[in-house]
């Protein structure tokens, strides 16, 4: 089967499409001069992209085929008279049947109808504790968002990540064991302030999570209860990447060096493998330049098919690419605007 | 009824299609952009903000004449009201 990876850019969609996981092909742009940060899949197989403009705002649109989209008229938007701005949506997620899109300026909506129509949650975007949100460097975004029967984690840059146990009927913040990103007796410290960069949880024990943070790397056995750090072998604790493959059970990160510089240290790019959940963590595989190599990977510039599949995409438009698990990583031969968002779409 | 033109740039097709130029029968500015987004409904949030007003970085002409688009005026046969892209911030 033909396998296809969504790329968002900052100008434009792309699609790449292997049928033997060695030579790929490329499409595009779709949305031409519009920043894609964001694809997903419903339930019923429709395909959608989370396309922005820094002039027009920004709308979820609808595709069958990959080919031909259509924006959706009822997207995620904040209700009329309100301060906040929609900006961009950052994130989909698939709960059953039930989308999620996490969007910027932060907050979660839902859908029941394959993305055509979305409603806020309000639970979390009138959480007691908005006052004290505030937006870090990359902005103020609901960008990562798991399931688990009736739970939902969301995590938000520069806020934390807020854990839903009735069905997002309500949140509780939860990042004991994450310092903040602010100093300690900031006002509004105790209940925004961590900046959570990704998160990743393993399906068959959803309660343990591994989280790259602004602050480190982390994992929860406990459903995000207490977090503790885990950066045995990292050069950096900084990053923005969190894969886990499925059939494997590895890990994936790519350390850069925190805060300032945001790039792999000494110039070393590559991705960081974890065998034991996160207990120790060494240089992935094969394949990675020899020559010093000064790009980054975003929060959402990486996915998986959980066979052993995982593609990212750097700051500098190269994507990589591994189909054992991180054995052999491959760069593929396009260049592209600065990487947003990848996903697997058809595997 | 007037028959007023709305102009589109180009920049917007992922939200609209081909559609660069529509036809539109009004009375006034704002009836002609009520029926704009009656036909494009899609174009809602990308022309106006939570507060309905023009974004920020978004510029009409009526006749060439900015408008912000606040203060209603009557239309006549020919009006050619156009939507540009500012030239505006420094991102890439």
């Amino acid at each position: 089967m033909t396998f296809t990876i969504g790329v968002g850019t900052e100008k434009g969609g792309y699609l790449l499409r292997t049928n033997d996981r060695r030579a790929f092909s490329v499409t595009g742009p779709l949305f031409a001069g519009w920043k894609v940060n964001a694809f997903g899949r419903a339930s019923d197989g429709t395909f959608l992209a989370g396309v922005g403009s820094s002039w027009f705002g920004a709308a979820v649109h609808r595709s069958k085929n990959l080919e031909n989209w259509e924006q959706v008229v009822e997207s995620p938007r904040w209700p009329e008279g309100s301060d906040r701005k929609l900006k961009q949506i950052w994130t989909f997620h698939l709960a059953g049947q039930r989308l999620y899109a996490g969007v910027d300026e932060a907050g979660l909506f839902a859908s029941d109808d394959y993305g055509l129509t979305w409603q806020p949650v309000d639970a979390l975007n009138e959480h007691p504790s908005r006052k004290s949100w505030f937006p870090g460097a990359g902005g103020m975004c609901a960008h990562r968002i798991l399931s688990d029967r009736d739970r939902l984690w969301v995590g938000i840059s520069a806020v934390g990540v807020f854990r839903s146990d009735d069905v997002g009927a309500t949140f509780e913040r939860k990042d004991d064991g994450v310092p903040p990103t602010v100093d300690p007796g900031t006002e509004g410290v105790d209940e925004a302030g961590w900046c959570v960069h990704n998160l990743s949880a393993d399906p068959a024990n959803p309660d343990r999570i591994w989280r790259q943070d602004h602050r480190g790397v982390f994992r929860t056995n406990d459903g995000g209860d207490r977090w503790e750090r885990i950066e045995n072998g990292l050069p950096a604790g900084f990053g923005f990447v969190m894969a886990r493959d499925r059939a494997s059970g590895r890990l994936f990160t790519v350390p850069l060096e925190a805060d300032t510089n945001r790039l792999p240290v000494a110039g070393r790019l590559a991705a960081y493998q974890s065998d034991d959940d996160g207990d120790s963590w060494h240089v992935s595989g094969t394949g990675w330049p020899e020559a010093e190599t000064f790009t980054g990977v975003l929060r959402g510039a990486v996915d998986t098919d959980d066979r052993g599949g995982l593609a990212f995409g750097t700051t500098a438009g190269k994507v990589w690419t591994t189909f054992d698990a991180g054995d052999t990583w491959s760069e593929l031969p396009f260049t592209f605007p600065r990487v947003n968002a990848m996903a697997v779409l058809e595997s | 009824m007037a028959k007023a033109t709305v102009v589109l740039p180009r920049v917007l097709e992922p939200a609209t299609g081909p559609i660069r130029r529509l036809e539109v029968e009004a009375t006034t500015l704002r009836e002609a952009i009520d029926a704009l987004l009656s036909e494009l409904p899609q174009l809602r949030v990308h022309l106006f903000d939570e507060n309905l007003r023009l974004r920020r970085h978004v510029l009409c002409f009526v006749n060439g004449k900015g408008s912000s688009l606040e203060e209603d005026e009557v239309i006549t046969d020919g009006t050619e009201i156009t939507f540009l892209q500012a030239v505006s911030g420094g991102s890439a």
